[in-house]
């Protein structure tokens, strides 16, 4: 498993404090913290690897305006920046994006495992969960992006998706119980067109 | 699927645990009786750090972007700093500006004249240890005595520091600003929110432009119970400006193009390394310092 590390919060503080100062060096040290999650939340959201690259930039341009604006968080800047994320890709594709099909097409290539062996489980592991995921409603695949790959909390989770932390809890549970449903469907292949 | 809250809890509680860096034999550890309903809800979940996109890809796009941001940095910060440095400036103005008016009505009423040793201001050299350098912009706020001609050049160096200076005798405060031009009207043009008072037959008065980055020195001035800024001298930052002595023409260089050459009197030394790859204009005597 590929592990996920977000800036300890701490540090992101202090780097957020100098940001706010205009330390140019602490804002290149967030944008080399955050490009990595933040790309792939998007990427896995928008699925086109260009557009994926155009809206993980208009998230930190937008970070630099705020900063400039005063609008910037004093603290919980992981929270403010994927939230930030969300909303550029609801900008994009409306409150109910559907992942485009032909991204799965993408998704295809991107193992690259030199191992054979390993190469071809991973390689049927990814198409699978990723055209389970690509069923998956928009918000279920974002809070069990936020809480599994991204390695958010609860509370931050609740805070970019603008819900309780009561219903985010229900909600990755509903989401990962559908998820199960999507994993073990034998048509699921069929359904995506894929294979 | 009906969700039990007790479930739903132990699911929650298995993800922060994972996300601790726990492992998932470990996380089930701690729910025995419900591991086999959370086992498999588990592992649905980790299927989304499996489908990250490859750290090559990733890598690709970061270095791709970078340059926008970079750009939207430096675009930002050029003028975005001015914001924060307004707050520090306009608050030694007022302090300088409340000092002053002490002075004054502390004066008698013919003694509207500089402060004296008896009754100066008793400020001393405090360098600002909060204000911090920056590449992209600076601001120098000076309260000094030293009251000098218009056209002579002061002895300030230009750094990003917020320093009151012990006042000589009999000198009025000399005040610096240095910062984007927000307004012109007329013979006032506005920086950080603080007018300044520009001589109508300055011929740099013609010259300013909204969004120059200028140093003003200049001192207070009580006018109808109001205070501003007279400039006494201004500087160009970021760009050259001539004036012909003679005919009060003015020629700006923006220091980015070679489209507009300057006239003979112009010394523009800059715009001749840059345009012609030469040096000193030699219908000038004057010194380029730029």
């Amino acid at each position: 498993m590929i592990v996920l590390v977000l800036p300890d919060i701490s540090v992101d503080d202090e780097r957020l404090e100098r940001a706010q100062h205009g330390d140019q060096e602490a804002i290149a040290d967030i944008y080399r913290s955050y490009f990595d999650p933040i790309y792939q939340f998007v990427r896995l959201r928008v699925g086109d690897a260009q557009l994926a690259e155009d809206l993980t930039s208009d998230v930190f341009v937008k970070f630099v305006k705020a900063l400039k604006n005063d609008k910037a968080p004093h603290t919980s800047l992981r929270g403010w920046i994927f939230a930030v994320a969300r909303n550029v890709i609801y900008d994009q594709y409306g409150k109910e994006p559907e992942l485009p099909v032909e991204t799965l097409d993408q998704w295809l290539t991107t193992d690259v495992d030199t191992n054979p062996e390993v190469q071809a489980i991973r390689t049927i592991s990814i198409e699978r969960a990723r055209q389970a995921i690509s069923l998956l409603a928009p918000s279920h695949q974002e809070v069990l992006m936020l809480r599994f790959d991204q390695q958010l909390s609860l509370q931050e989770t609740a805070e970019i998706m603008n819900k309780k932390v009561n219903a985010i809890k229900a909600l990755q549970f509903r989401a990962v119980n559908t998820l199960r449903q999507l994993l073990s469907d034998p048509e699921i292949d069929d359904q995506t067109g894929v294979e | 699927m009906a969700i039990s809250p007790d479930l739903m809890d132990a699911f929650n509680d298995c993800i922060d645990a994972l996300n601790g860096g726990e492992s998932v034999e470990n996380a089930l550890g701690r729910f025995p009786a419900q591991a086999d309903q959370l086992r498999p809800m588990l592992e649905a979940g980790l299927i989304f750090p499996k489908v990250r996109f490859p750290q090559i890809d990733v890598n690709a796009a970061q270095s791709r972007v970078e340059p926008d941001v970079q750009q939207a940095v430096e675009a930002i910060f050029r003028g975005g700093l001015w914001g924060s440095w307004s707050v520090i400036l306009l608050v030694v103005v007022i302090i300088g500006a409340g000092i002053l008016v002490a002075i004054v009505s502390n004066q008698p009423d013919d003694a509207l004249m500089p402060p004296t040793a008896t009754t100066s201001p008793t400020l001393t050299q405090t360098p600002s240890p909060t204000v911090t350098s920056t590449e992209t912009s600076t601001m120098t706020l000076t309260t000094t005595a030293t009251q000098l001609p218009t056209g002579t050049a002061l002895p300030i160096t230009l750094s990003p520091v917020v320093d009151a200076v012990q006042p000589v005798e009999e000198q009025p405060p000399l005040i610096v600003i240095e910062g984007p031009v927000e307004e012109i009207a007329e013979d006032n043009i506005t920086i950080f929110d603080t007018v300044i008072e520009v001589d109508p037959d300055d011929p740099l008065l013609d010259a300013i432009t909204i969004g120059d980055i200028v140093r003003v020195e200049g001192d207070y001035i009580t006018r109808a119970d109001i205070i501003l800024l007279s400039a006494v001298k201004i500087t160009f930052v970021e760009i050259d400006v001539y004036v012909d002595s003679d005919s009060g023409t003015v020629w700006r260089d923006d220091n980015s193009t070679c489209a507009n050459p300057p006239p003979p009197w112009a010394p523009a030394n800059g715009w001749r390394r840059r345009c012609e790859g030469g040096g000193t204009n030699v219908n000038s005597s004057e010194n380029d310092d730029d």
